[in-house]
């Protein structure tokens, strides 16, 4: 395995340029994380298909109760919990965790030390997710949102997060000395707050001396620091990464990096009690979450313009490159979904939206919309390069965006609209006495919303087979990247 | 931001607080609650569960039914909640001092249950009885037409009458019933599950929630004003 | 699938400026076309912060500000009444919609009295108020009950000792004190739903005539005797007065 690049590599041919030492050192990174990239990316997809049909059963019982209702292990209360588990904790992270160790790696321009970790982390990881979703079908779970998986399974995630906490930090620690770029700050928080995060939590939660709601407090805190610690943080850190890195032109503005990372993790984390507005906590708890919210908007602000600003002048890749397609649809869904959690959550919004398909919409908007579409961006920007050839089909790339882009847009638009209809209603009791008559309301919505999952089962199939290609090396031997479109004479190439 | 331990001190510190206000905080503050005593009558609220109820508590976690009810009472100002007759008041932190684990839920699709041991139906006297409960347990849709909740046929077993028919045996009146000679009865689950549901009750006053509140809606009505 | 790339371009597979078939090879040299093409990270530039934006911080700040109100009280649940004591009336806000009730009291003195009265003294004097006879003094129609509450007040709270003469029947036992056991509150509830019930219709006591009761006869340690009893005129009040006795009651009170 070679060393570590401190300095750059010693050649028998002086005559090399600073372009070609470059190069080799990027390719000898590659190579050392390639196992655990693609371990971690392979793992990740087929959780993500999994993930996928599972969610598709959830909502056919939606609308249609006794679809394969029989069996205890498919009963909707055991089969949403399980999807929403696989698909953050069997997609979401290990993809995260993939594309944060490439894009480390690369910005400490170190190879990669000690691989034995993530490695291990890794089989750790689908071992834990496996037992933990068996477990909440069988019915041992944890009455928590995202917390459901119970301690057997969170022992072995929480040692394998912590495996990669370590490494992050590691890798952070023994980087080439220079400049820190944003991307970093971002990944290394996401490296270090994660397992923290994920042990604090569970510990509290399967506490006995925690009494009455203290631990949904907990758990509350959890799964919105999940939403941002990690997902946010990775995600913008990616975007940060790859759209610079492809357009070649640099981010807008280094003190909007700065003003938007930290007020948006300070800020934050302070978010969690927007779950329980309403609930049995004393009020300061939800008006400070609401307060931190709005403040939020100053992130917002700031990382949209300054990445926006970053794409203003190449704003035509959109049409070339695919990381940079999806990638932006990733930035806007984080921009919108922002925007729409902060203006749904306030005291004047809340009694329409809470406890509706409302959350569900704004859930996806930053899991999905953003933070998968992000890592579509990343996963077809990563993988040639660790494979040694291109993707195959421009064809399969572009029906996998506009399936992911208009299934899961149009799935979001349909729950939120439906969560506010939901809203209403459970708000008027004289025209819907009945939960079955609030039902009957949004009855179109989820009918719709099935019929949006087949769009995406179709979207994750052909990625996942177009994937399946690379992993065998299947794809194009050529020198050229596979986009959407060739580039123009004139135009920059990415 | 160029020092690497500047910026890890921000990451520390900027956990550490939102630890500290949404973890620690709650902890410290609602963290040791103690029930109240009624000095005019004795009388102590909450009191723990235990045996059938709380292995029906256990049920509840199990079937996951948090997915789709809430066991949480909101203001007049904040929901819709006690107009439609889920409470007399809402529900507060010491009415959760007992539970464990609290299952407040984060999802409607059906009604909230904080109070569904204590709530009476105005047009319908059968409705939130043990009887019911089981019925709309074993086929929702009967029940409760439009309902979207599972079948949980899982939970009850067909046994052939020895004897005289089981005092909780279903009563159907549709091809539901079972042959003849033959009844469904709860199984042990669907009994623990039940008996944990009438044990739901939030109603008790507590100075904190503010007053109670009669509500005279149509349809289902609060039972019970403050008392005691 | 390692081919070199001169098969690569005899093939025609060839594209691209690199003319390289990428994949894993010995010599190093001939690196990654798409290591090659990629641009170098630069260091993001030094732009200043838009004025709008600074504007939407300022904005966004003074808005969080004001929707936060209130302090970091444990008692308080509701964003709109944090100038309520917890436990005070609040009007009831209709809410989204569907309007709520009227709030509803507490249970009434009297209610609470009958609560206490069946807790302490249904044992000796029934539930019916009718007492045992020979044994136990009856409440019901007594000349003590009726009529001022001097008396009254003296009995309950020192007790009663020795024969004594109710409703023409004769009664020789211990009625126990009950000043130290009862409180004030509970005492003038026992005593005001004593007074109206049972075919009694006499006033109400308050918590404050028993308070000042308490003091006026702190000097007496023993119980009284009839003797003490027949020393008070029958039409005396406790301190603070005789409150007038409730209107009879249209029909029967529980």
């Amino acid at each position: 395995m070679p060393e570590a690049l401190s300095k750059p590599a010693q050649l028998e041919a002086p005559e090399m340029s600073a372009a070609e030492i470059e190069w080799i050192d990027r390719s000898l990174i590659d190579a050392s994380v390639r196992t655990p990239v693609m371990f971690f990316f392979t793992t990740a997809q087929t959780w993500l298909l999994t993930a996928t049909l599972v969610g598709f059963v959830c909502s056919i019982k939606l609308h249609w109760p006794t679809f394969l209702g029989d069996w205890s292990f498919l009963t909707y209360g055991r089969l949403w919990p399980a999807y929403t588990n696989m698909l953050v904790y069997g997609w979401g992270l290990p993809a995260g965790i993939g594309t944060a160790i490439w894009i480390t790696a690369r910005l400490c321009r170190v190879v990669l030390r000690a691989p034995w970790i993530p490695i291990i982390s890794g089989i750790f990881w689908n071992i834990g997710v496996t037992v933990g979703v068996i477990a909440v079908l069988a019915g041992n779970m944890r009455p928590y949102e995202l917390l459901e998986f119970p301690r057997q399974a969170s022992v072995l995630l929480f040692i394998a997060y912590s495996l990669i906490g370590v490494w992050g930090v590691l890798m952070f620690q023994n980087r080439r000395p220079g400049h820190v770029y944003i991307s970093l700050w971002y990944l290394v928080g996401a490296f270090f707050w994660f397992p923290w995060l994920y042990a604090s939590a569970n510990l509290m939660v399967g506490s006995r001396h925690l009494q009455g709601v203290v631990p949904d407090a907990v758990a509350a805190w959890y799964a919105q620091g999940l939403l941002g610690y990690f997902f946010a943080s990775v995600g913008l850190g990616t975007i940060y990464y790859l759209i610079p890195k492809v357009i070649g032109k640099p981010i807008h503005s280094y003190n909007l990096s700065l003003l938007g990372f930290w007020s948006f993790e300070l800020f934050w984390g302070l978010t969690g009690m927007v779950r329980y507005t309403g609930g049995p906590f004393p009020v300061w708890y939800s008006s400070l979450s609401i307060a931190a919210l709005i403040l939020l908007l100053i992130p917002v602000g700031t990382v949209g313009v300054n990445i926006l600003m970053t794409m203003k002048d190449d704003s035509h890749m959109v049409y070339h490159s695919p990381t940079v397609r999806f990638c932006m649809y990733g930035t806007v869904a984080w921009l919108v979904g922002m925007l729409i959690t902060i203006f749904g959550s306030v005291r004047e919004m809340d009694p329409y939206t809470h406890f509706t398909n409302f959350s569900v919409g704004a859930f996806y908007l930053l899991v999905y919309a953003f933070f998968t579409m992000a890592m579509f961006g990343a996963m077809y920007y990563i993988v040639p390069r660790l494979v040694g050839c291109e993707w195959l089909s421009a064809t399969f790339i572009r029906l996998h965006f506009w399936g992911a882009a208009y299934g899961m847009g149009f799935m979001i638009l349909l729950l939120i609209i439906a969560g506010f209809v939901q809203g209403g209603s459970w708000n008027d009791p004289a025209s819907y006495p009945h939960a079955a008559n609030v039902v009957e309301q949004i009855m179109p919505y989820l009918i719709f919303c099935s019929v949006v999952w087949l769009l995406l089962i179709v979207a994750h199939f052909l990625y996942f087979v177009h994937f399946l290609a690379m992993v065998l090396r299947l794809g194009q031997p050529s020198g050229e990247p596979t986009l959407f479109a060739p580039i123009e004479e004139g135009e920059q190439q990415p | 931001m160029k020092q690497p331990f500047s910026i890890f001190n921000g990451i520390l510190a900027v956990f550490a607080l939102s630890f500290a206000v949404l973890a620690m905080a709650p902890a410290l503050q609602i963290g040791s609650l103690q029930p109240v005593v009624d000095e005019d009558t004795g009388d102590i609220y909450p009191v723990d569960i235990s045996g059938v109820q709380a292995q029906g508590r256990a049920v509840y976690v199990s079937q996951g039914c948090v997915t789709c009810h809430t066991e949480q009472v909101r203001d007049p100002s904040e929901g819709a909640d006690i107009a439609r007759g889920w409470g007399v008041r809402r529900t507060v932190a010491r009415d959760y001092i007992y539970e464990k684990p609290a299952l407040l839920g984060y999802m409607r699709f059906g009604p909230d249950l904080a109070n569904i041991g204590s709530r009476k139906d105005k047009d319908d006297p059968d409705k939130y009885t043990a009887a019911w409960h089981y019925k709309h347990l074993y086929d929702p849709r009967e029940t409760s037409p439009g309902s979207i909740m599972p079948s949980y046929k899982f939970l009850f077993e067909t046994q052939k009458i020895a004897g005289q028919e089981d005092a909780d045996a279903l009563k159907f009146a549709n091809d539901d019933a079972p042959p003849a000679g033959y009844q469904i009865v709860p199984g042990p689950e669907a009994r623990a599950l039940v008996a944990y549901l009438t044990t739901l009750d939030h109603s008790h006053p507590l100075k904190e929630a503010g007053p109670n509140i009669e509500v005279k809606t149509t349809g289902t009505a609060a039972a019970g004003g403050a008392k005691k | 699938m390692n081919q070199n790339p001169e098969d690569l371009r005899a093939a025609g597979l060839h594209r691209g400026p690199n003319q390289v078939d990428y994949r894993e090879t010995a010599d190093l040299t001939n690196v990654h076309a798409a290591v090659q093409r990629e641009h170098p990270e630069v260091m993001p530039g030094e732009v200043p912060m838009p004025l709008w934006l600074m504007v939407l911080c300022g904005v966004a700040i003074f808005w969080a500000g004001t929707s936060f109100s209130g302090g970091f009280g444990a008692s308080y649940f509701n964003a709109d009444n944090y100038s309520v004591h917890p436990g005070e009336e609040v009007g009831m806000a209709g809410g989204a919609s569907g309007g709520a009730g009227a709030a509803v009291q507490g249970p009434t003195v009297i209610e609470q009295g009958k609560i206490y009265f069946t807790q302490n003294c249904v044992q000796c004097h029934q539930a019916s108020g009718m007492g045992l006879p020979n044994v136990y003094p009856p409440l019901a129609m007594s000349e003590y009950i009726n009529g001022g509450s001097r008396r009254l007040g003296m009995i309950v709270l020192k007790g009663l000792q020795g024969p004594v003469t109710v409703e023409g029947h004769q009664f020789n036992g211990a009625m126990p004190a009950w000043e130290k056991t009862l409180t004030d509150k509970k005492l003038a509830a026992i005593l005001t739903y004593v007074r109206q019930d049972f075919g009694n219709t006499a006033g109400p006591i308050t918590p404050e005539q028993i308070a000042d009761a308490r003091k006026e006869f702190a000097a007496q340690t023993a119980s009284w005797s009839e003797a003490d009893l027949k020393a008070v005129p029958p039409t005396a009040e406790l301190p603070g007065g005789a409150a007038p006795a409730p209107a009879p009651p249209a029909g029967g009170k529980k």
